[in-house]
Formats: structure tokens, sequence, C-alpha cells
């Protein structure tokens, strides 16, 4: 079966059908490996975890793949995913074990990163841990993934005042935390 | 350039999703179906088990107690 012109939702519908992780399914997996593992990386905050929580909403979309109703985009249900499934990691692992995971990655990582301000993004992402987990995913999707306030709106199920007030509030709060940080 | 504090939230590198990410999705996602089918097979086959099992004890015990076999409902016809 030729999948590459076929639209993610096209795919989707075939997989619906297949009775494995047939070709439709195995590329929406190849389409969808990149910003799954981006939005994992990005909330899990290390690769250990960025792993498991990516594998974990692969698995979870070869489970519900019949549950796609078509109400809105493919990309939008898989991110949907994805950020709910590392919510619910974060929560479930507690911040403790996040922390000793990620402080020996981040001191292992540290000298070959090749990031233009590593330090700069270490200290942020330890700021950001004093947000709720929602308010956090938010943060970091709206500025480091770009995504914009719809998309927030539909993942999160929120209005885009909603969202937009939520992003409002974390930055504020961090800001009043951190005051030497924000000149 | 970032110009907010917040934007250097961007400028953090992705790596690459290990090599061995798809074996390990498969080996994973196996292990998953293996679980769900055992319990399936569990939820669906026991309410039988125990009906079937749960019936010749019954019959057990009354043979027991009184000496007599459940009488069939459907007699054969003598012909």
């Amino acid at each position: 079966m030729d999948t590459s012109n076929h639209t993610d939702e096209q795919l989707a519908a075939e997989a619906a059908r297949e009775g494995s992780d047939g070709p439709a399914f195995q590329c929406l997996m190849e389409r969808f490996r990149q910003p799954v593992w981006r939005i994992c990386y990005r909330l899990m905050g290390n690769e250990t975890d960025a792993t498991d929580a990516a594998q974990e909403v692969f698995v979870r979309l070869f489970l519900h793949r019949k549950k796609f109703a078509a109400r809105s985009k493919y990309s939008t249900w898989v991110h949907g995913i994805a950020i709910r499934t590392c919510l619910t990691l974060r929560r479930s692992r507690g911040r403790r074990q996040k922390h000793e995971i990620a402080d020996q990655e981040i001191l292992e990582n540290n000298r070959a990163s090749k990031a233009a301000n590593p330090a700069l993004c270490m200290d942020l992402m330890t700021m950001l841990d004093i947000l709720s987990e929602k308010d956090r995913a938010m943060l970091i999707l709206k500025h480091a993934e770009s995504y914009s306030y719809d998309e927030l709106a539909e993942i999160f199920d929120l209005s885009v005042s909603g969202c937009k007030m939520r992003v409002s509030r974390a930055r504020k709060q961090i800001q009043q935390a951190f005051p030497h940080n924000f000149p | 350039m970032a110009t907010d504090l917040f934007d250097h939230l961007a400028e953090e590198q992705i790596p690459e999703p290990p090599d061995c990410f798809d074996q390990e999705f498969h080996a994973r996602l196996n292990r998953t179906l293996l679980t769900i089918q055992i319990f399936e097979l569990c939820v669906r086959a026991l309410p039988w088990f125990l009906q079937h099992f749960g019936q010749a004890v019954i019959g057990a015990i009354r043979f027991t107690m009184t000496g007599q076999y459940q009488e069939a409902t459907h007699k054969p016809e003598n012909k």
C-alpha cells in the first residue's frame, strides 16, 4: 500500500481497520515520531523519561486508534494524547525522582551540550517547576514549541481567553518568584 | 535572538530519539497486548468456568446430602 500521499486522517481511518500495526499505523508513527518526541522531551525534561513517555504515547495511539472521531485534526489529537500522557507520567513519578534523573543527565550532558545557552535553559526549567503541571506544560508549549493559543485551547479543552490568562498568570508567577531574573 | 527570557526555552536543543526506539516500542506494545489479552481471557472465561464448575459442586453436595441425582429437566422419551 502506498501511504506517502495519504493525509493523516486517511491513514488514521486505515489504521483503525488494520488488525495489527500494519503499514498505515507504521506510516503514522513515522510521521509523528519526531513531533511526539519533541513534546515528550520538552515536558519530561530528560531523555530517559522522554523515551518512556513517547513509547507510552504510541502504545496509547495504537490501543485507541479506533476512537479517533475526526472531530479535530489527527495531529491535534496526537499532540493532546502526548501532552496528557506526559502530565500523567510526571504526576505519577513525582518531582523528587524526576529531579534525581534530570540532575544526573544534566551533569553528564552539560559539557557536550550544543544549546546556545544551556545554563539559562536549565535555570528556566528549574524555575518552571514552581508552576502546576498544566501551567508548566502550556508555558513550555507556547514559548518553546510556538503553539498558538487556538491550538492550546483545543488540546487542553479550554477557551482561547482561558489559555491566554493561564499563560499570562504562569509568567507572572515566575516573575514574582524570581524577580532578579527579570530586570 | 530571543528578547524574552521565556523565549530562551526554544533554544534548548532536542536530541534525536534513541536508535532502539522502534524496537523498544514494539516490545512494549507486544507486552501490553499480551497483558490485555490475558486479562480479557480471564474476565470472559472465569464466569463460564464458575458457572459450570459451580453446578458440578452443587450437584455433588446435593448427592451427598440426599443420595439422589438432580432430576433432568428433559427426560429422554422411552421408545
